[in-house]
């Protein structure tokens, strides 16, 4: 017995200590104060072969799918893998999937810089994408979430999470990207694909809302181009790619991201004359690592070509592959949650600190899952824990599981994520406070960490850690 | 026991005297006793059977696996430590990886050089990023693997 990974006590080495790490949503952070993108795309709804159906009546069909493999079953591949093999990556499991967790002569602390100062090429295609639509989505919708899904502008998204009823548990958090008016792209998370599916199948069948169709797209390609040159590398690579150039006709593609705000998506079809979702591509502009970049969401076939014409236009002085390590510390940083390690179905998005994706219309709202415990919290007349952002001083990091200490080293809370900042070149984390300790969790209040029985000194911070940089125009 | 692992000490020297022939040389006046082992948790364990000190370090490879080391931690001289207990831990930006000790004995030294360049142990896992000095009969020594062993065990789990 020796080297082990401290934080999980259980693989035997460090070599598969990758394998707790990322993965998660897109767009996180404050993704309000967002303004109306007008080019609304009239989008029908034609069924395409390839997504998997769910409505009411088929609620049950859709339990027989699942990404999370069963013992022995082979893990999934993405559309790059190949790709990833080509590079050099060392691949991982995440989430029934083989992913890419570091690239060949890469060190963790420079891919995570490189993507601070010029730009990386994240896979995230292992994430699920689905549709919600028809008349019956946006009732749906505001049924699972705290969103004000009836307020989200055409080609706007927002950060968003699905509820258990009466406790108002988050069951994962999604991006929430509106289409049409009557047409929804949702991204959740692989590592709750098994769960999210039965919670979906359930609610569509207990709601039983006439004309909410689901569907899911198991063989699209997600790519995440993120960092300062994201928006100069995607311009240039967009004019080769004949599609894009097409599709931005009426505009120049530089002009095209030119007038992409954070928050706001462009709705790209192949071929006009076939409206459908299977055949689209979806540039958000948002991402998980708090630097402006893009979200692109597109068919599976295509999603080769695309990462390759980004690479070779960018360069590689101004961007890579970088892989669900670097991804890790780049949330983090940013102070966004990662599912799993900092939210789970015991905490409401009041507990998370989530707040800003409740809008104030919401609050007195009996129509959405939870509402009982959540708006009781949100006025102060329930209790709530609270996600907090800290800065651990000295050399040791604090890494989840790490007993958070009042002044007289009672326990007040336990950290959820830490890890040493490339970025600070200091220890950060994030954690939560217990509900009877709330009120410690402000803003420059000392705290002790208990790293190996030992205290170690801590302030509370405002988060995020790395201040973002997303794009609101210029 | 002591003196059986003696002389299969004194075999493995001879082992690997085309290896160890500078140092015998150098340093030892013509004695074979340094015995380099590996354990299957990628440490290395550099045993003088004259002193009866072992160095234990983390190996190359694992020093790679894990990344940038930004934090070493290491328990202090005079601390007794038994097979498998905690002498240490490093921190890279993905883990806390807890070093567990291959032999039972008593902390004589720690090296604090890498408490201010937690680096060392990229730059020099095998050599000047030494973890702990402990003086220890070595019994469990013999277990582990030779450097051939920890070769085709790396293979072995690359796989």
């Amino acid at each position: 017995m020796s080297l082990r990974t401290a934080a999980s006590r259980q693989s035997r080495l460090l070599l598969n200590s990758a394998s707790r790490q990322s993965n998660n949503g897109l767009l996180r952070g404050s993704l309000n104060a967002m303004r109306t993108k007008t080019t609304l795309t009239a989008l029908s709804s034609s069924r395409s072969n390839n997504a998997i159906t769910t409505s009411p009546a088929s609620a049950n069909a859709i339990r027989s799918f699942s990404t999370t493999p069963r013992l022995g079953q082979a893990l999934r591949r993405t559309p790059l893998y190949n790709l990833h093999l080509e590079k050099g990556a060392k691949m991982v499991p995440y989430a029934g999937w083989s992913m890419p967790v570091l690239y060949d002569g890469q060190s963790m602390t420079e891919a995570h810089n490189f993507v601070r100062e010029k730009a990386g090429l994240f896979d995230v295609s292992h994430m699920r994408q689905h549709v919600f639509e028809g008349p019956g989505a946006v009732e749906f919708l505001e049924t699972i979430t705290p969103t004000d899904v009836t307020s989200i502008p055409a080609h706007e998204s927002k950060l968003s999470a699905f509820l258990l009823p009466m406790t108002g548990g988050i069951v994962d958090d999604c991006i929430i990207t509106r289409l049409t008016p009557d047409l929804f792209y949702i991204v959740t998370n692989a590592g709750r694909d098994a769960e999210d599916t039965a919670y979906l199948a359930e609610q569509l069948k207990t709601l039983n809302i006439p004309q909410c169709r689901h569907h899911i797209y198991p063989n699209r390609g997600l790519l995440a181009l993120q960092g300062p040159h994201a928006a100069a590398i995607l311009a240039e690579a967009m004019t080769k790619l004949d599609t894009l150039q097409h599709h931005t006709s009426q505009e120049t593609s530089e002009s095209a991201l030119k007038n992409l705000k954070f928050g706001q998506s462009l709705f790209l079809q192949k071929d006009r004359s076939i409206w459908g979702f299977e055949s689209s591509i979806i540039i958000s502009r948002g991402g998980y690592t708090g630097e402006d970049g893009f979200e692109i969401s597109l068919p599976g076939e295509l999603t080769e070509q695309y990462a390759n014409t980004i690479l070779e236009t960018g360069t590689p002085d101004r961007v890579r592959l970088i892989g669900l390590g670097p991804r890790d510390s780049l949330r983090l940083e940013a102070g966004m949650c990662l599912y799993g390690e900092d939210l789970d179905d015991t905490k409401t998005p009041v507990d998370a600190s989530l707040n800003f994706i409740i809008p104030k219309n919401r609050r007195q709202s009996t129509g959405y899952h939870g509402h009982q415990v959540i708006n009781a919290q949100l006025a102060k007349s329930a209790p709530f824990k609270k996600r907090v952002g800290i800065v651990v001083e000295g050399p040791a990091p604090a890494r989840k599981g790490t007993q958070i200490l009042g002044p007289g080293d009672d326990v007040i809370g336990v950290v959820t994520s830490g890890i040493p900042s490339p970025t600070l070149g200091k220890n950060i984390a994030m954690g939560y406070l217990d509900s009877e300790f709330v009120d410690l969790g402000k803003n420059g209040t000392d705290v002790g960490l208990s790293v190996r029985g030992k205290r170690r000194e801590g302030k509370i911070v405002k988060m995020p850690f790395v201040p973002h940089k997303y794009y609101k125009g210029e | 026991m002591a003196s059986l692992f003696a002389r299969s000490a004194v075999r493995v020297g001879r082992n690997v005297m085309p290896v160890m022939s500078k140092r015998a040389f150098s340093a030892s006046a013509g004695r074979f006793e340094v015995i380099k082992k590996y354990t299957k948790d990628h440490e290395w364990v550099s045993y003088d059977t004259d002193s009866k000190i072992a160095t234990i370090g983390i190996t190359t490879y694992a020093a790679s696996a894990l990344g940038d080391v930004v934090y070493v931690e290491l328990e202090t001289p005079g601390t007794a430590l038994t097979e498998g207990s905690s002498l240490g831990v490093v921190e890279s930006v993905k883990s806390a990886s807890d070093i567990y000790s291959p032999v039972s004995g008593e902390i004589v030294e720690a090296n604090d050089a890498l408490t201010d360049k937690p680096g060392l142990v990229n730059a020099d896992a095998e050599g000047e990023a030494w973890m702990v000095k402990v003086a220890t009969e070595g019994s469990e020594l013999e277990a582990l693997m030779d450097a051939e062993g920890y070769e085709g065990f790396k293979k072995e789990g690359a796989h």
